[in-house]
């Protein structure tokens, strides 16, 4: 016990000293808040991130907070985990290659009665971070041009709390309150025939939004599941100083004045998922889901925003219930994931699609397992102004189990 | 198994604190970079020309004696007497001689000695002819202060005591020689030799000054001398058989005391209607163009009635930069007629009343720079000004009231050079004004 504590308080360090660490770059980090971290506990990243209609009866589901009606009485579930990012740059002239270590979760869920459970968990929702060099653009309507140096940094986190009851048998219910809070910084330079001008602002968000969920047994073998994600208004305000030095001035336009900007608007988000057993040792689970982000009318200022479907699918593979051999208790995973992305850059659409693998492994005789998964996806599209990103994507989720609130028979 | 988990989330720890960098050569969507921040470039503006006539300059204390005529076709007949003070370093004929060898001195000559500083204009190559007068008054300002100014004057004796006719060569020759009247020399140094001029006083009262006034006979050329010039005198010493010869020089000691009287005749000009100093006259009534001239006072201002409508573009914006480009009219300059390298900029009210020169945001004077690669058709001849400060405070500016620009040439005190600039109607060489604006 007293070596768990000490492993525990460990990891928390560790996240606690990444979390601050980690940074993803990306080209369509420029838009709206950033780009959007993915973060799927247990061994979702596995089953191509599919799993609206599992139970978090071995592992945290944050998919649905349905599934929290199904945690076990007396378990404290511990969840975290990190990735490894190589991504590929490809626009029709160049290529480039960027590797990126990133936190990815922390959560906790606990039981509260026999039928609900109770969850906490902090992950980052997405990063701001880009990088513009001496770009030429045109001044409209003139053959002059000036160029543009762009840093962006920053982003948003996630706070979540979640409640899940088991209404019935076969009903369960839950309910997730979500806090997002963060700011982005965004530093440009205009070189503008002899002057250079810097505006630099950093804006500060913070907003709430709920979801709700169900899952349905149908029958032992077959789940279904729902879940709503409700618009939301994340509340921005910027703080901006802007410099100006030419042949004639060198001067400070503005210094740190505050000021509303155009607040960011989450779409509602519906998602459908089923789960099913086959033969006690395969399980396939399917997701749909729909973000209506045309009715969002978000400002021009984050980008232009289209809805977006998602399809995730995914096959889990166990041995055998009866584990004889360690290996037994292994279970394998693989599936595929396609969005057709909610961004609309020069009016082209930024698909994401990506394949998974991965394996889970117990550790010692807890319910406690290592979710190891192995992701290879592409985003965007070379040419029409897009840029594609090839990434290899390696998750580490780590799902502690400890069997709490239980007096030990034997010390 | 844990020891196991536990390296590779450190390992994981670690490696996280890298990530590559980012070389920032991948964009996508470049439109969407202007959402934020709208870069603007006006050249519609409108900008007002027009001269104006400053009622005088400064010219005494300015290091130059310029002295000549010349008739310009377009802006009149410019000319320039220069009126001087001379002095001594000594007032005896031979320091520490006694008295009695006095008697053994002998005026031979008297010359004037002007050396070339360099500065002409107009045709070196034809014949110019000037006189010197004697001063009938003191050379001492009419006015409270302690200035001449080109429009100043002195009363000078009809009589001539020296006339040069000379081709110039201000590049080639150091100096010029003008032998004087051996009468008036002769005279002055009588005044030596009996001792009735024993000091500075004494000799400013015997000869008050001296000015060099132009002939209107031959008017071809304004030519620069430099304040090293002199008034030589030469005389001997004879005793028993041998025969000495001295010299004794009148120089310029006190700049103050020298100035020029530059004038103009616009009569049968484009710009002879020139108003009043506090009054402005319209490009459009000088074929849209304005007039510059150093000397005389003549300087070109311009106008930006409509700055303050650009602060409506956008909730918050700034003129970042601005370039003011003024392209002298063709054919008004020539290896005659020579273009400044610079103008100089004034800050100007509606009256014309000067309150600092054009300056950067911390205090540097900004001039008006002549792009000299020039091409086949002149295009690229202009001078070109950065003023994004001076539009901005302008469009920003709470006030009605508006500040014009005034351009004269870096030698308006000293020199009679002259420009003229297209307006923005001009059909050949118009004046442009790029305003770069950027929304924040």
């Amino acid at each position: 016990m007293k070596n768990k504590i000490t492993f525990l308080s460990c990891f928390i360090l560790i996240c606690v000293a990444s979390f601050s660490q980690s940074i993803s770059s990306s080209p369509y980090s420029l838009y709206g808040l950033g780009s959007l971290y993915d973060a799927d506990y247990g061994s979702i990243p596995s089953i191509g991130s599919s799993g609206i209609a599992l139970p978090s009866d071995t592992f945290i589901n944050n998919l649905n907070p349905a599934s929290l009606g199904y945690l076990p009485l007396n378990h404290f579930m511990f969840e975290v985990g990190g990735k490894a990012i190589g991504t590929t740059f490809q626009s029709s002239s160049k290529t480039e290659k960027r590797n990126n270590f990133q936190f990815s979760h922390i959560a906790f869920a606990f039981p509260v009665t026999k039928k609900s459970a109770f969850s906490l968990a902090l992950r980052p929702y997405s990063s701001a971070s880009f990088k513009i060099s001496d770009l030429k653009l045109p001044i409209s309507n003139t053959s002059e041009y000036y160029t543009l140096n762009a840093e962006g940094s920053g982003g948003l986190n996630n706070f979540d709390f979640s409640y899940g009851y088991r209404v019935s048998k076969k009903l369960s219910m839950g309910i997730t309150g979500t806090v997002l809070f963060g700011n982005t910084t965004d530093e440009r330079s205009y070189t503008i025939s002899n002057s250079m001008t810097a505006i630099n602002k950093k804006t500060d968000y913070s907003g709430m939004r709920a979801t709700l969920g169900a899952q349905y047994k149908m029958d032992s073998t077959f789940t279904i599941a729902s879940t709503f994600k409700l618009p939301a208004q994340i509340k921005a305000s910027k703080v901006q100083t802007v410099e100006n030095i030419s042949n004639s001035n060198e001067s400070i336009i503005e210094s740190n004045v505050a000021s509303d900007t155009d607040d960011y608007y989450m779409p509602l988000e519906v998602g459908f998922g089923i789960s099913k057993h086959f033969k006690n040792n395969l399980n396939m689970t399917l997701d749909y889901e729909k973000s209506l982000w045309n009715d969002t009318n978000q400002s021009e200022l984050y980008g232009d925003f289209i809805n977006q479907d998602r399809f995730a699918l995914g096959f889990s593979f166990r041995r055998n219930k009866n584990v004889r051999s360690y290996w037994d208790s292994v279970q394998y995973g693989t599936g595929l994931n396609f969005d057709t992305g909610y961004l609309e850059v020069d009016g082209k659409r930024v698909n994401n699609a990506a394949i998974s693998i991965g394996i889970s492994l117990l550790v010692d005789n807890t319910f406690s397992v290592l979710n190891i998964s192995y992701s290879y996806g592409q985003k965007g599209k070379i040419g029409e102004g897009l840029i594609k990103e090839n990434y290899h994507k390696l998750s580490l989720n780590l799902s502690l189990d400890g069997i709490w609130f239980v007096k030990r028979k034997i010390e | 198994m844990y020891k196991f988990i536990l390296m590779l989330f450190f390992a994981f720890a670690i490696v996280s604190c890298g990530t590559d960098t980012d070389a920032g050569e991948f964009v996508v969507g470049s439109d969407y970079l202007a959402v934020n921040n709208k870069v603007i470039l006006i050249d519609t503006v409108t900008v007002e020309m027009s001269t104006i006539n400053f009622d005088s300059l400064i010219t005494s204390n300015q290091s130059r004696i310029l002295v000549g005529n010349y008739d310009d076709p377009l802006f009149g007949k410019v000319k320039s007497n220069s009126y001087f003070q001379l002095a001594s370093d000594s007032y005896s004929l031979v320091s520490g001689s006694s008295d009695t060898e006095a008697t053994n001195y002998v005026f031979d000559s008297i010359s004037m000695i002007l050396k070339y500083d360099n500065y002409y204009y107009g045709d070196t190559t034809k014949v110019q002819t000037f006189n010197i007068h004697r001063l009938i008054q003191k050379v001492k300002p009419n006015t409270d202060d302690d200035y001449f100014y080109n429009n100043s004057a002195l009363n000078y004796s009809p009589e001539s005591l020296g006339t040069i006719s000379y081709k110039p060569r201000p590049l080639e020759k150091d100096s010029i020689n003008i032998k004087m009247d051996a009468a008036f020399g002769q005279l002055l140094f009588q005044r030596f030799k009996q001792r009735d001029i024993t000091d500075f006083d004494s000799f400013a009262e015997y000869l008050k000054g001296l000015v060099l006034v132009p002939s209107t006979e031959n008017s071809s050329s304004v030519i620069g001398f430099s304040l090293t010039s002199k008034v030589r005198l030469y005389y001997s010493k004879y005793l028993s058989d041998t025969e000495t010869s001295y010299v004794k020089d009148f120089t310029f000691l006190d700049a103050t005391k020298q100035f020029n009287s530059i004038s103009l005749d616009k009569t049968g000009t484009l710009i002879q209607n020139l108003p009043a100093s506090n009054s402005k006259l319209s490009s459009l009534v000088t074929y849209n163009q304005g007039y510059i001239q150093s000397g005389t006072g003549v300087a070109c201002r311009i106008d930006f009635p409509n700055i303050k409508q650009l602060k409506y573009i956008s909730d918050k914006g700034a003129i970042i930069d601005a370039e003011l480009i003024l392209k002298p009219v063709n054919n008004t300059y020539s290896e005659k007629f020579p273009l400044s390298d610079s103008l100089r900029v004034y800050v100007a009210d509606k009256l014309n009343r000067i309150s600092t020169t054009l300056n950067t945001s911390s205090g540097v004077a900004l001039y008006a720079k002549l792009n000299k690669g020039s091409d086949e058709f002149n295009e690229n001849v202009q001078y070109s000004l950065s003023l994004g400060n001076f539009l901005q405070k302008e469009m920003l500016k709470q006030s009605d009231s508006k500040s014009s620009l005034v351009f004269v040439l870096p030698s308006i005190y000293k020199a009679v050079n002259r420009l003229v600039l297209g307006d923005q109607k001009h059909l050949n060489n118009k004046i442009q004004l790029k305003i770069y604006y950027l929304s924040y």
